[in-house]
């Protein structure tokens, strides 16, 4: 099976260090981020599959992240998590290539169905994940 | 997929454009009419009854009118259904401001030709602002606004329809956990709204959030009911009961039912 990278950016440690180990049991290789200017550094420097970003951040908003990886790449999946959803932001995201939206609070379990879905379209297959 | 609420000045150009999006993308059409038809056999109510809640200045004046709100309730709670199963253009003037949260959802508003000489009927406008406090025309309530004075009806569908297909509208996790919040908060309202006709819910996940005077200091009784109630429901996990407006409205689900 084909190495999925992803990389997992929120501000909040304990976020990052909750859904990482779920999306490793499935096989992926994952890069977690506290601090998005670092995380845009990363994506400057690797080819990711998939992003998963939180949107209100300190140093940089989580649409500017999308905005920067799907500059570098146009095939890279783009979802947003975040605690502060609305319609708004949602057309927003979606207007600027994210793949999908999610709002606070979920389950590690929604949250890899989505990435099974992402993976399914970049031609990984995958069974069903962990816990499901 | 997404789905299109449409309101038209002038009703029968409405469906018209209604009928050409609907056989150009396979969608079901939804007429005012017809949602008060099946409105009216799921809940068994008297069609004429129900058209009353429009008609009927007295029906929808007054602001806790208990027949009204019912009748309403049940009304939303329907379009709510047939919204969430996708795929539908619905043509009428209900459902414009409840789906303002539902991103996969386009709001047009149909400007009337000059020749028709139709502004929106003015029972209905005056119905649109009782009920919702807020103007039927009002562009802002709209994502898109289309002119038929320069349009014809086919025009009009098809930029309705190209609109519709942009990115920014289609449906995502987030939208279409709303659009699921939105069914059972309006649910939860109609069987609520008989007893308690100033009935406000949100719902999260399977978390509940009722508002009522009627739950104020001194009624826990009432409370207590209403939440062994709707804890006995499918898909409700958690229930709230308030008295307190304020604290209701400090609650943010995006959505008030």
């Amino acid at each position: 099976m084909k190495e999925v990278n992803i990389l997992l950016l929120d501000d909040e440690p304990i976020v990052g260090q909750r859904l990482k180990s779920g999306l490793v049991k499935m096989g992926c290789e994952v890069e977690t981020f506290e601090n998005p200017v670092e995380a845009m550094a990363r994506i400057a420097q690797k080819k990711f599959d998939i992003v998963i970003t939180d949107v209100m951040m300190a140093e940089a908003s989580g649409i500017q992240v999308l905005e920067t990886a799907k500059k570098l790449n146009p095939a890279v999946k783009v979802i947003i998590i975040t605690g502060y959803a609305t319609a708004e932001l949602a057309r927003e995201a979606m207007d600027k290539g994210a793949y999908d939206m999610i709002a606070k609070p979920f389950t590690p379990a929604d949250l890899r169905a989505l990435v099974v879905r992402a993976m399914q379209e970049l031609g990984v297959q995958v069974s069903a994940p962990p816990g499901e | 997929m997404s789905s299109i609420a449409l309101l038209s000045q002038h009703e029968k150009q409405g469906l018209e454009i209604g009928r050409h999006i609907a056989s150009q993308l396979d969608y079901r059409l939804v007429s005012m009419e017809t949602l008060l038809e099946i409105t009216a056999e799921q809940f068994q109510i008297p069609p004429a009854d129900l058209a009353g809640v429009f008609k009927t200045k007295s029906l929808w004046q007054g602001r806790f009118s208990k027949k009204r709100t019912k009748f309403f309730a049940c009304i939303e709670q329907q379009l709510c259904r047939l919204i969430a199963d996708d795929r539908v253009v619905f043509v009428g003037y209900v459902g414009h401001t409840i789906f303002q949260e539902i991103s996969h959802v386009l709001k047009v508003l149909v400007l009337a030709q000059p020749s028709s000489q139709a502004a929106a009927d003015p029972t209905i406008k005056n119905w649109f602002m009782s009920v919702y406090q807020k103007d039927l025309e009002d562009p802002s309530l709209y994502d898109l606004t289309v002119n038929l004075a320069q349009l014809d009806v086919a025009e009009a569908g098809n930029i309705i329809i190209n609109t519709m297909k942009h990115h920014k509208f289609a449906p995502m996790t987030y939208s279409m956990k709303c659009m699921c919040n939105l069914e059972l908060s309006s649910q939860i309202k109609t069987m609520l709204v008989e007893d308690y006709p100033d009935v406000a819910v949100k719902s999260h996940d399977g978390a509940i959030y009722v508002y009522s005077s009627g739950f104020n200091r001194g009624k826990q009784k009432a409370a207590l009911n209403t939440k062994q109630k709707l804890l006995r429901l499918e898909g409700v996990s958690h229930v709230e009961v308030h008295g307190d407006k304020k604290l209701f409205d400090s609650i943010a689900c995006g959505q008030v039912r």
